[in-house]
């Protein structure tokens, strides 16, 4: 397209194209996410209940004050950070195992990359019913399976047992987040070129010592990207929780997500709900501030490419490159 | 260009296609007139047992007959699950999108008694058929005097147990009659092992931290001749009586009678598969055991019902369960979603629902039609010792959620049983108040 | 001496790494065939102990019945709609955006890329509330839009961040060389950003196509005509029943429901590979 002579500028165009970019994404967050939230936030402020929606009083911090006093709050918070703590540790440790197994010189590589992701592909709904037919104490198959190899002697009940509950939703969620973990990892390491290894291996590094001086740094973004992802959607998870166990036995599962689910639709209580939801957003914004710090994801650093503002650097950096 | 125009291309097909669709999907429902009855009506009903498909052929023949006789009614299901209708008819009501009919179950049907999103029924069905009502059930329904739910698809609770097992056992080829009967034959079940090796179980209670299980423990609560509220209607859950029965399903886990935690569910397709040797559930039973045990009608001849074991009182009593169908407050229709519920109740469609599931009536004009099988007669002898229900109240589904909170609390031993009617007393105390 | 070490070393690993991945295997296709195995399985025999591990009678009474009920096909087929639409037009806004952040800088960037993530984090039964009640008094209810509406911002914002990151990936010469040739702003975007970044947007694609798959919540909550329900509902709808857990069916039913997104994947994964691996050399 040609330039017609209306005299704009470069930079008016320049950021009505910002604008352009960034409008439709924006209109559509604003509008299903965005106004809901406000929402939420203000309803937090009032005693509303299903049972009664045509009355709805301002109580202050009275929703607040509920949620603090009876201490099911604290028990949902701990269990949420037990839980996306073990997930993504495990996850991590296990799926960077595979990876490096996927990454050596097995042969049948991308066989095996394949069948591995199916279990990613499979609905939540799905794996979750699937591991309660699996953990069903009296005629699953773990319970068989553990008591042949005489790891138990006796058929535990997974998901009614006080302290097997959570590890049992633990390993189901690990069954189905694993694969990706572990891909995007894969992914990270056959970037690594392997002129890095060989100077490794001339210097006589062990493969201990490779892994942690040479593989683990440059797979730094990495896996900062999927650590995160993996924290913020397991902070999320409703439906294994919620299909499995309910949030039983005796709240032992009882997630931030499984209590503001009951809250608003068990306990038809919209108001203490919203104000569950308004603390989760507050920790979430904590815990992602962390782990920016931690990590930095900041743009300025790092890269510097792509900026039109430092256009000569980008260019240097590309032919020193 | 090309990939401009591609892209561009795309995205308009792509907007007008689910345009489209959101075009022709969208229509709202057929207006509801409040006209002449020869005017066209659509009843919107919202119901778990149209999705499950153990009740959903009676359910649609039911619905067949009417639309039939009533041409001017069509009735248009909406099929939520048991474990969802409850918020979802909640949320679509506050924002006036009810449906006219709602199913319910007594666990939660205080919450729709007294909320503002029902109508009150006397009326709407006639003084007639309120009075020919149950008393027990015509209790569990109401709130503040007035009939809100009209129970339907309604079933006692009895006594399942397995005849080839009691054999195996050594025991009398017949039902126990007392508590203690029947925990003797507990033991003695929990003893025999499965052909493969597998354990038994004697007699199942649900445990599980459900409203459901917290109503179905009242039943054990009346055999101990308690209750949740003294004489006076004042909560006191803090009894001899309750902490007897918190010894009692203490004692059935720990003496690996009864597996822990579990559901109605779990112990159903236990005592099809013969790991259970008695437990106690309304009609759902038969239809059940007949598919899970793979022997279809054959299972029938494994299993037999009896009345529920009777306490230190001498005789048995149970609860009675039904389906409290409700009509909604905004419904522009109130008097053709009574008069539809009113032949749902009725004799032609009750024998159609009976002779699919073993339904049961509410109506005294209709208690004595089913009576055929020895199973329907057990069902018909229990109808006559059903308590009922505490009343409605708002909180009382949380109630129940706290009763089986600690039956869960005694049965994995994180509480005495004293300490837990304790705990129990002091939060239906804030929850019921 | 060294080659007889790295000879040697190459050899145990091996056996060693295969045994590994065997197990990992093992734990993540082993339940599969589970559920498979499950589905073929009569009631009578289902409930054995010791199990079956195979069918000594293999039955498809469960597949008859699940397929002879229509309903099952329609779900399916309102998932593909529903799914591959908030694809496309998720992809097509993080394209936008995901450009719009990579190439530009401006004051509050920081903060709204913040912004647009920890939309991600909020607990979607927050949201449910609020956003029925929006959605009836705009009509949206009941309506595939609205559906994919909603899901498309779950989306959107992880999406356009992994998309920004493959963005940043390519230099800026190339753009700045193409603006010297005339082309226009979009011009860039479609003819050398775009095709540069395909394996990358064809796994950020897969990844959405997945997530809106999966959802549960809102397509339980937004659309309640059976005639549009999508899979999962319809799976927790129809076949979990309140009565019993009938396991044979249930599973048949969750293999019924997989296997034709895994086929789907299996056609497309070649290309999510690909992108990951291309994103990350990049990146």
């Amino acid at each position: 397209m040609r330039e017609k002579g209306l005299g704009i500028s470069e930079m008016a165009k320049d950021r009505l194209f910002l604008l352009l970019l960034i409008v439709p994404a924006f209109a559509v967050l604003l509008f299903t996410i965005g106004i809901p939230i406000v929402k939420s936030i203000y309803m937090s402020f009032f005693d509303v209940t299903l049972l009664r929606m045509k009355v709805q009083p301002w109580n202050d911090f009275a929703n607040y004050a509920g949620i603090f006093k009876d201490g099911e709050f604290f028990n949902a918070l701990r269990v949420t950070l037990t839980y996306v703590l073990c997930i993504v540790s495990i996850q991590f440790v296990l799926g960077l195992f595979l990876a490096l197994l996927l990454n050596s010189n097995i042969r049948f590589k991308k066989l095996f990359r394949t069948l591995i992701l199916i279990p990613w592909i499979v609905p939540t709904i799905v794996s979750a019913l699937l591991w309660m037919w699996l953990f069903q104490p009296q005629y699953g198959l773990v319970n068989y399976v553990l008591q042949e190899l005489n790891l138990i002697n006796a058929p535990k009940n997974w998901l009614t047992n006080l302290d097997l509950a959570l590890p049992a939703v633990i390993v189901t969620a690990l069954w189905r987040q694993l694969p990706f973990m572990s891909i995007m990892l894969l992914a990270g390491m056959q970037g690594i070129s392997e002129d890095m290894y060989e100077a490794a291996r001339i210097d006589g590094a062990n493969r201990t010592q490779t892994l942690l001086h040479i593989t683990l740094p440059m797979l730094k973004n990495n896996i900062k990207t999927v650590t995160l992802i993996s924290i913020i959607e397991n902070f999320k998870m409703f439906p294994l929780f919620w299909i499995m166990t309910g949030g039983g036995p005796l709240d032992k599962t009882t997630t931030l997500a499984i209590y503001s689910y009951k809250t608003a639709f068990v306990q038809l209580d919209l108001g203490k709900g919203a104000a569950i939801g308004a603390l989760w957003l507050i920790i979430m914004i904590l815990i992602s501030s962390l782990y920016n710090k931690l990590f930095s994801i900041g743009e300025e650093d790092e890269s510097g490419r792509g900026k039109r503002r430092v256009k000569s650097k980008s260019v240097k950096q590309k032919i020193a490159a | 260009m090309k990939t401009k125009k591609t892209a561009l291309l795309t995205l308009s097909v792509v907007l007008a296609s689910t345009l489209a669709a959101c075009g022709t999907e969208s229509d709202s429902k057929a207006p509801a007139t409040t006209g002449s009855p020869s005017e066209p009506i659509t009843l919107t009903f919202a119901s778990w047992s149209i999705s499950e498909a153990a009740t959903k052929p009676a359910l649609e023949e039911m619905v067949k007959n009417y639309e039939t006789k009533n041409p001017n009614v069509k009735i248009e299901f909406i099929g939520i699950p048991f474990g969802d209708i409850k918020q979802q008819t909640f949320v679509m009501a506050s924002t006036d999108n009810a449906p006219d009919i709602m199913q319910t179950f007594p666990a939660w049907f205080g919450s729709y008694a007294a909320s503002d999103i029902v109508t009150p029924l006397d009326d709407l069905m006639g003084k007639e058929y309120v009075d020919d009502l149950l008393p027990s059930f015509k209790e569990d329904f109401s709130y503040d005097g007035k009939l809100m739910g009209v129970p339907w698809a309604s079933t006692p609770y009895v006594l399942y147990w397995n005849k080839e097992l009691f054999a195996k056992a050594g025991l009398k080829p017949e039902a126990p009659k007392t508590m203690d009967e029947m925990l003797v034959a507990a033991k003695a079940l929990s003893k025999l092992k499965t052909d493969s090796g597998e354990s038994i179980y004697g007699f199942g209670e649900p445990s599980d931290k459900l409203a459901i299980n917290g109503l179905v423990s009242l039943r054990n609560l009346y055999t101990f001749g308690g209750s949740i509220m003294d004489k006076d209607g004042k909560v006191n859950a803090n009894t001899p009586e309750m902490v007897a029965t918190l010894n009692y399903y203490k004692g059935l886990v720990k003496d690996g009678i009864s597996p822990s935690g579990a559901k109605l569910k779990d112990l159903r397709n236990l005592f099809s598969i013969g790991r259970l040797g008695m437990y106690i559930d309304g009609y759902y039973g038969k239809a059940v055991f007949r598919n899970l045990s793979g022997k279809g009608e054959e299972f029938d001849k494994v299993w037999g019902a009896g009345l529920v074991p009777a306490g230190p009182s001498g005789e048995s009593v149970s609860i009675g369960e039904a389906h409290g169908l409700v009509i909604s407050e905004t419904s522009k229709n109130k008097q053709a979603a009574a008069d539809f519920i009113k032949y749902l109740t009725d004799k032609e469609a009750m024998t159609i629902y009976h002779n699919q599931s073993d339904v049961f009536s509410a109506r005294q004009s209709l208690s004595g039609l089913f009576a055929d099988s020895d199973y329907d007669k057990v069902l018909q002898e229990q109808m006559k010792t059903i308590k009922p229900l505490p009343k409605n109240h708002p909180g009382m589904e949380q109630g129940y959620i706290d009763i089986a909170d600690a039956l869960l609390t005694v049965v994995t031993e994180t509480a005495t049983p004293e300490k837990a009617a304790e705990q129990l007393d002091a939060k239906l105390k804030t929850t019921l108040k | 001496m060294l080659s007889q070490n790295q000879s040697n070393k190459k050899l145990l690993p091996n056996l060693g790494q295969y045994a590994g991945l065997l197990l990992f295997l093992l734990f993540l296709i082993f339940p599969l065939y589970w559920m498979l195995v499950t589905s073929f399985k009569d009631n009578s025999v289902l409930f054995k102990i010791p199990p079956e591990w195979v069918p000594s009678q293999p039955t498809i009474t469960h597949y008859v019945k699940l397929l002879s009920d229509n309903i099952f096909l329609v779900y399916y087929k309102n998932s593909l709609v529903v799914s591959a639409s908030t694809t496309l037009i998720t992809l097509l806004f993080a394209m936008f955006a995901g450009y719009g952040f990579s190439r530009f800088h401006f004051k509050f960037k920081n903060f709204l890329m913040f912004s647009i993530l920890s939309t991600q984090m909020l607990p979607v039964v927050s949201l449910l509330i609020a956003l029925y009640a929006m959605y009836k008094s705009y009509g949206l209810l009941n309506t595939q839009f609205g559906l994919i509406l909603a899901l498309t911002t779950a989306s959107l914002p992880f999406s356009i961040w992994m998309i920004k990151v493959f963005f940043d990936g390519i230099p800026v010469a190339l753009e700045e060389a193409a603006k010297i040739d005339g082309c226009s702003r979009f011009g860039i975007l479609f003819r050398i950003i775009f095709p540069l970044s395909k394996p990358g947007i064809f796994s950020v694609g897969i990844y959405t196509f997945i997530l809106s798959w999966d959802d549960l919540l809102y397509s339980l909550t937004l659309i309640n005509k059976d005639h549009l329900r999508t899979l999962n509902p319809g799976i927790s709808v129809r076949y979990m029943g309140e009565v019993s857990y009938d396991w044979a069916n249930i599973m048949t039913v969750c293999l019924t429901a997989t296997v034709p997104i895994v086929i789907l994947f299996l056609f497309f994964q070649k290309y999510m590979v690909a992108g990951l691996t291309a994103g990350a050399v990049k990146g």
